[in-house]
């Protein structure tokens, strides 16, 4: 193909996993590129996102869930909203998509290498989270810790939550599960994630802090974090907003001067402070 | 000018009030002949008002597009919206209420009796490359201009606008307040619709294809109009889409057509469709081709009547039709 | 630079001599000027300096197949368009040809853009200067002028004997060659001619704004009331930035089905209210004055301080045809003014 940034690659579904249920349902779509070339050249860094789409349909940039330790194959989590994500909800087991990427900044993740790493989500915040996870947990040795705090508003709207367990139960990390709500069958934290986050009151030391959810969680976990005594330099997020060319071309997703397809989608807290109120 | 001197009396008044949370009305432009809508909202700020004929934009397009100054949707019952209105500007009101489109209790309507605005595309040729602001005004049969230091006196049927030379009535509707001026009305024969329906029909398909393969879908008209404030605009969704989004003849034809059946016995015919049209599309002649059909089909004249019911969503039992549905 | 002389009444043959090539110019369609592909040369309008027809379309067309798709038993087929054919832009304004070297930076940085980058290295820009500014242009408030070379591989300007014909670029030396007959070594006289030809053009240009630091300014009147003020009257179409010669915004879009079928795009506006709505509903931009607050920053902060162009060339267009007045020198005085710089 030519050097053109637009043109996608054909991805097989191999696995679609349903994490939720519900009018808003989550899948995680495990796929990959027909082509082995282009799937052994794809190399995405944690954090980084892809444009998958249908023909016909349209394309949407959603962040690879899976890690690169992970060989062979791409995982997207994909919550039913719109157009193409609906689209994408149809496909099954030997369907194909569309992808074309990898874009925008990774986690700094080798930077992190001897630190203690703490992952705060919320809702499907976790799933650009479960790269860096994943990552940590195939790299062990790499890293002093690996805790994971995450919550929803009810049971049924935890994702991934089979691998959370096997990762709690094989002492691999730390997992903190909560829910907004009290629900019935439900034995663990009640109450949102910014709180639970300060119930637990990790130590800054060595540590770094990478959150993703809703918008009014990061504002109130960074906060938080702050209260913690966690510096700047040692807190990331992720960010969103609408995108159409991925590649910092067609102006939708600048938020002030940066564009979140290219500059972003990770930013530290340092530049996320610096970024005008707009959005 | 003296219409200017009452209307900032009145505004002043007017944003004094309690229970009004802003004022919509014209201030001087910021050069040639060209005049801007303003939200004002404390009565120190009523001297930046202005009536004169270049206020040619219809102010009651910002009671339906989203957001209004001060106010958000949110706030529109929490203050009244004053706003300043033409004769053709008002029947928008009518209109609008006659469909719920609005609550009147939520406006404080001022009128005024404009004798008359330019157009501008006329007199910025005829007096081209004006920096300065300049002034204009119109009593009885001309226009006085004082441009660049100059001062001239042309002649009303040179540069008035099209519209103005069909005038159904100068006088607005249902207003709280009025500033009063000379009258004046007219009977629209629809001469202009005529002549051209007597074209062969290759000639009028090929002005057509020439003027809408021209449009750019910029959505001026869409948004300038009134009676256009659906918050999803058919004609622009995805979900499901009716109109695609590729800028072409066809697209661009049937986004016009829908449009123009949409407004038709809705369309006041204030204009402003075809004054934003940075393509200059006459699009004025849909609008004016249906209201003559829906005037003489139903016998009905949108915004004629301040009492008058919408047309096509009102069901009488004695309906010449055989169903709705 | 080489200095040649063109006879007015040579024109159309000059026009002919430009070879086998996609020849686009003005012409009047539809009652209105337009920048077309001209099928007949006796067509071109030459007396009008001061259309407000956009040009960025030469580069960078309204709707554009980006690849077409189709589904085969070997899966799905993608099938780019060819090579741009090769073109030639004759009339086109300083101003507006400048507008294409801010472009540049945009559709090349980190990733490069094949279909404005193959048409704008197909296309040869014969620029026609502005005799005539008009009471919406501040071209010298961008570094711009009404006689500029820049973003042009060959500069006309009206002279008392026709044409003064600066030959800028090599590719501008080619793409005339076939006229070499048709133009004579431009005299001291003449040269004296284009001088006062570009002195009196200038004299004409009555409006400007002052942009010193105004990336800088800008941000930190990020916050001031006086946005939701002017934003007030918009009216949020888009008039101002499809007109506009350096605003880039573009959707993509797919049309078909997932058989067969194309993937597009199109121009977009920051003005739209839709334009940054995501598919939850959520809209970071959902206010008419907050859209028209990020294009200003956009165009005289952001893209300055990103790619080192401040993204206006001063042709006033959105100036003239906003239907509201919304005035971009009138709203960077008063956030100057406010802020006190």
């Amino acid at each position: 193909m030519s050097n053109n940034p637009y043109i996608p690659f054909e991805a097989e579904v191999k696995k679609v996993h349903q994490e939720t249920e519900g009018a808003r349902a989550i899948k995680t779509f495990t796929m990959q590129f027909k082509d082995k070339n282009v799937q052994k050249e794809f190399k995405q860094q944690p954090g980084q996102c892809a444009m998958i789409g249908i023909p016909g349909v349209g394309e949407s940039m959603i962040s690879i869930c899976s890690s690169p330790t992970q060989k062979g194959s791409l995982q997207f989590s994909i919550m039913k909203m719109g157009k193409v994500t609906s689209a994408m909800h149809e496909l099954e087991e030997g369907d194909t998509a569309m992808i074309r990427g990898p874009y925008g900044k990774a986690f700094p993740i080798d930077a992190w290498k001897g630190k203690k790493i703490l992952c705060i989500g919320g809702g499907i915040g976790l799933a650009p989270l479960r790269p860096i996870i994943n990552y940590v947990r195939d790299n062990r040795d790499d890293y002093a810790g690996l805790d994971i705090i995450y919550g929803a508003r009810t049971p049924a709207d935890l994702v991934f939550v089979d691998e959370l367990k096997e990762l709690q139960k094989k002492k691999t990390a730390k997992v903190h599960l909560t829910v907004d709500v009290e629900s019935e069958g439900w034995k663990g934290n009640v109450g949102f994630v910014p709180q639970y986050l300060l119930d637990l009151k990790p130590a800054p030391k060595d540590t770094i802090a990478i959150t993703c959810g809703p918008p009014i969680m990061i504002k109130f976990v960074l906060e938080n974090l702050v209260k913690l005594k966690f510096k700047d330099d040692q807190i990331f997020t992720t960010l969103e907003n609408r995108m159409k060319c991925g590649i910092g071309k067609c102006g939708k997703c600048n938020v002030g001067e940066v564009y979140v397809c290219k500059d972003g989608p990770v930013f530290s807290c340092a530049q996320y402070k610096l970024l005008l109120p707009d959005m | 000018m003296d219409a200017t001197k009452s209307l900032r009396a009145i505004a002043r008044e007017v944003l004094g009030r309690e229970d009004i949370a802003c004022l919509i009305g014209y201030e001087k432009g910021s050069y040639g002949f060209r005049a801007q809508p303003c939200v004002l909202t404390e009565p120190d700020q009523a001297d930046r008002l202005i009536f004169s004929p270049l206020c040619v934009h219809n102010l009651t397009n910002y009671l339906t597009l989203e957001q209004i100054g001060p106010l958000s949707k949110a706030d529109i019952g929490k203050g009244k919206i004053a706003v300043v209105v033409k004769g053709c500007d008002s029947r928008a009101i009518t209109v609008l209420c006659a469909e719920n489109g609005i609550k009147r209790e939520n406006l404080y309507v001022i009128g005024v009796h404009s004798p008359g605005v330019v157009d501008l595309k006329k007199i910025e040729r005829r007096f081209p490359n004006a920096v300065e602001p300049a002034e204009v005004s119109l009593e009885g049969d001309s226009f006085t201009i004082t441009c660049e230091g100059e001062t001239a006196s042309v002649p009303r049927s040179e540069l008035v606008n099209a519209k103005c030379l069909r005038c159904k009535n100068n006088v607005p509707q249902g207003c709280d307040v009025v500033v009063e001026g000379p009258e004046h009305s007219m009977e629209d024969d629809f001469a202009d619709i005529a002549a051209l329906e007597a074209k062969p029909l290759e000639e009028r398909a090929h002005m057509w294809q020439e003027q809408f393969s021209s449009c750019i879908r910029c959505y001026a008209c869409r948004n300038s109009c009134p009676l256009c404030y659906c918050s999803e605009c058919i004609l622009d969704k995805l979900r499901p889409q009716f109109v695609r989004r590729s800028v072409d003849f066809p697209e661009n034809l049937l986004f016009h057509s829908a449009r123009a059946f949409h407004l038709a016995g809705r369309c006041i015919e204030c204009g402003e469709c075809e004054r934003v049209c940075p393509q200059d599309i006459p699009l004025m002649v849909l609008n004016r081709k249906l209201a003559r059909d829906v005037k003489e089909l139903f016998g009905y004249e949108a915004g004629a009547d301040p009492e008058q019911k919408a047309l096509f969503v009102t069901f009488k039992p004695d309906d010449p039709n055989e169903g709705i549905l | 630079m080489e200095t040649l002389v063109l006879h007015k009444d040579k024109l159309k043959d000059f026009l002919k001599a430009l070879g086998d090539v996609r020849l686009v110019a003005p012409v009047t369609v539809a009652g209105k000027t337009q920048f077309c592909e001209v099928a007949d040369i006796d067509a071109v309008e030459l007396d009008l300096n001061n259309y407000t027809a956009t040009t960025k379309k030469v580069m960078f067309p309204q709707t554009e197949t980006m690849f077409a798709f189709r589904s085969t038993p070997d899966g799905v087929k993608v099938e780019e368009g060819g090579p741009a054919p090769k073109t030639v832009v004759f009339g086109i304004r300083p101003c507006d040809a400048r507008s294409f070297v801010t472009l540049d930076p945009l559709f090349t940085k980190d990733f490069n853009d094949p279909y404005y980058m193959k048409r704008r290295a197909a296309t040869v820009l014969i620029g026609h200067a502005c005799a005539e500014p008009t009471n919406r242009c501040f071209c010298p408030s961008v570094s711009g002028s009404p006689a500029g070379t820049e973003g042009l591989d060959v500069l006309l300007t009206d002279i008392d004997d026709g044409f003064h014909v600066q030959v800028v670029t090599d590719r501008g030396k080619e793409a005339i060659s076939g006229a070499k007959s048709l133009l004579t070594k431009a005299t001291e006289a003449h040269n004296k001619q284009k001088q006062a030809a570009d002195k009196a053009s200038a004299a004409k240009i009555k409006r400007s704004v002052n942009l010193k630091k105004m990336h800088e300014i800008l941000p930190k009147a990020f916050g001031l009331p006086e946005w939701k003020e002017t934003g007030s009257k918009c009216i949020g179409c888009g008039i101002c930035t499809y007109n506009c010669p350096t605003c880039h915004c573009f959707d993509i879009q797919d049309e078909g089905t997932p058989y067969q079928g194309r993937r597009l795009r199109t121009w977009d506006a920051c003005m739209f209210s839709e334009f940054t709505m995501h598919a939850s509903g959520e809209n970071p931009r959902h206010d008419r004055s907050e859209r028209l607050r990020n294009r200003m920053l956009h165009k005289f902060s952001y893209y300055p301080r990103n790619l080192g162009f401040i993204s206006c060339v001063g042709c006033g267009r959105c100036i003239e045809l906003c239907p509201v007045n919304e005035d971009l020198i009138q709203i960077l005085n008063t956030v100057r003014e406010v802020c006190n710089e």
